[in-house]
């Protein structure tokens, strides 16, 4: 378990620290900082390993799903690791049972490099005013190159899902649907699935779809097909996140917007999933604009839980932990702690 | 001055926003930070009333607003410790707007400053009017203020005495004739509804008003 991550100059965030939980839940406002806590958990284990994520004939790697995640600018390259684009190096620092286990992204003519305090194998690059420093590969600054030298977990390995990652997500299943089927978790998955619909799944199969083009769909009991793309964006949502947890087996599950498409019956079923992961010993961080969603998931997880109200203040990771209580008496009080956070931080 | 929520949805803040489209004033932002904030302790039409001065007090000081959901009146005096204690920057002033209703004015203030206590809140110093004390306060380190207005007029004839008094004497300034025989409504409110059209009959000066 990752005790306490420490940022500097990743994306958003000049500088913060935060300690973490066997689920942490972190409510903020937009542009908070959230997203980048959870990238920065999402690289640690590697940025150059392969996560279950697929677009354009390719698996993609954990630093090019974050790529991909910020693909609205239409930019190529990875400079937006880089704090303002600008700064010369990025630093994650994870502290996992006592040890720091600290990644560094450093800019140099171009590129990226990317080193690990890990004894590790790492290629030496003579980078001017550092001497040799170690490397396990190197990001273009302006294009998608990439070089890997070593692509195995340095943490824990992590999950991350995101509303915009389910059809990468969707795209890697049906690429890799043969070894999928065969590791018997899409029935109990279509089962599970049944119980926040009202129609009742017995499977999830494969098939042609009208054209011959091969579909995803969910089986239902009276032997008709609906194809999974068909199905309510929250039922696919939960159909694609649970089977890609069942393929890649994190240690971390890291969840954006966890609210997304679900209404409270799903976040219900979540929490209490997140419940038996909890108790398996995984870890999870989640990021929420809601409340509603904290309460339940948080709830049912007491005992686990540390919920953070977080936001960036010039840049600087502002931090608060808040408990369930504290948040029932900001209530009684007029106060929402995601529109007051100005004045809590 | 412009106010901001510290809750959405949040009744106080929809109003006066919804009255600030209407009548193209601009009061409401969507978030600020401030050593100062308005407790609304009743509802509407207070929340209204106190956008629209909020209007008319010109400036451009950011103050918080909030209405404590399941509380009324004095009882807000119970939970200003929350607002204290977990607010930043520490809170020096609080604005608390509350109905006068069937209470005597006095026994308002002394049941007050008597909640104040209870809640282990000192009072260093009082000043203020009728219907206006401020309170010099202490809690633990905590010195701030608190403005406690007392919404209602005595002049108007109602059982219980709110912000819509005020309306009421308007009516009386502005229709020469009117004598409001308020009590018949069962308190203002039905009279405010009754006067929010020009064409209405009220106190039978609907011809008179017309011409």
């Amino acid at each position: 378990m990752i005790n306490r991550i420490k940022i500097k100059n990743l994306k958003g965030i000049k500088e913060g620290e935060l300690d973490l939980f066997p689920l942490t839940i972190l409510l903020g406002s937009n542009n908070s900082g959230k997203t980048t806590i959870l990238e920065a958990l999402f690289l640690a284990s590697n940025p150059f390993r392969k996560v279950p994520y697929f677009d354009k004939d390719k698996n993609l790697l954990a630093v090019e799903v974050l790529q991909l995640m910020h693909e609205t600018l239409k930019a190529e390259g990875f400079a937006f690791l880089l704090h303002r684009y600008t700064a010369q190096e990025a630093e994650i620092d994870c502290n996992v049972n006592s040890e720091n286990y600290i990644l560094k992204f450093i800019k140099y003519y171009g590129k990226v490099y990317v080193n690990s305090n890990r004894k590790i194998p790492q290629e030496k690059i003579d980078i001017r005013g550092k001497g040799i420093v170690p490397s396990i590969g190197y990001l273009s600054l302006f294009n998608n190159e990439l070089h890997i030298h070593f692509d195995l977990f340095l943490v824990d390995n992590s999950l991350l899902i995101s509303p915009n990652l389910i059809k990468f997500g969707y795209n890697y299943l049906e690429k890799n649907w043969a070894s999928i089927i065969n590791m018997g978790v899409c029935r109990k998955v279509a089962e599970e699935s049944s119980t926040l619909s009202n129609e009742s799944y017995k499977d999830i199969t494969i098939e042609p779809f009208l054209g011959g083009k091969l579909s995803i769909y969910a089986y239902l009991e009276d032997g008709t097909r609906i194809r999974l793309g068909d199905l309510g964006e929250g039922i696919q949502s939960y159909i694609i996140t649970r089977i890609l947890y069942e393929v890649e087996g994190p240690s971390i599950v890291l969840w954006d917007d966890v609210e997304s498409h679900f209404n409270p019956k799903i976040l219900f079923k979540i929490s209490n999933w997140f419940g038996d992961l909890l108790d398996e010993g995984k870890q999870i961080v989640l990021t929420t604009h809601s409340l509603e969603a904290a309460r339940i998931i948080g709830e049912i997880n007491e005992e686990k839980a540390g919920i953070y109200l977080i936001n960036l203040d010039k840049n600087i990771l502002k931090t608060k932990k808040i408990t369930l209580e504290e948040i029932e008496e900001f209530k009684e009080a007029g106060i929402d702690v995601r529109v007051a956070d100005s004045m809590l931080l | 001055m412009k106010l901001f929520p510290l809750e959405l949805p949040n009744k106080p803040i929809l109003n006066i926003s919804k009255i600030s489209r209407k009548i193209k004033i601009n009061v409401t932002v969507p978030s600020g930070s401030s050593e100062s904030i308005v407790i609304i302790s009743n509802g509407s039409p207070d929340d209204i009333v106190f956008g629209i001065l909020s209007f008319h007090s010109d400036g451009k000081e950011l103050v918080g607003i909030v209405k404590p959901p399941r509380i009324t009146r004095i009882a807000v005096l119970d939970i200003i410790k929350t607002y204290l204690l977990k607010l930043k920057p520490r809170i020096k002033k609080m604005l608390i707007l509350m109905d006068q209703e069937e209470d005597n004015l006095n026994d308002i203030f002394d049941k007050c400053k008597r909640r104040l206590i209870k809640n282990n809140i000192s009072i260093t110093k009082e000043e203020g009017e009728l219907r206006l004390k401020v309170y010099d306060c202490k809690y633990v380190d905590r010195e701030f203020k608190i403005i406690l207005v007392i919404n209602g007029l005595d002049e108007i004839d109602v059982k219980k005495h709110r912000i819509e008094d005020h309306l009421i004497k308007a009516a009386c300034l502005f229709l020469k004739d009117f004598k409001p025989k308020v009590n018949d409504y069962n308190g203002p409110q039905n009279l405010d509804n009754r006067l929010s059209s020009p064409y209405n009959k009220v106190g039978g000066q609907d011809e008179k008003y017309k011409k």
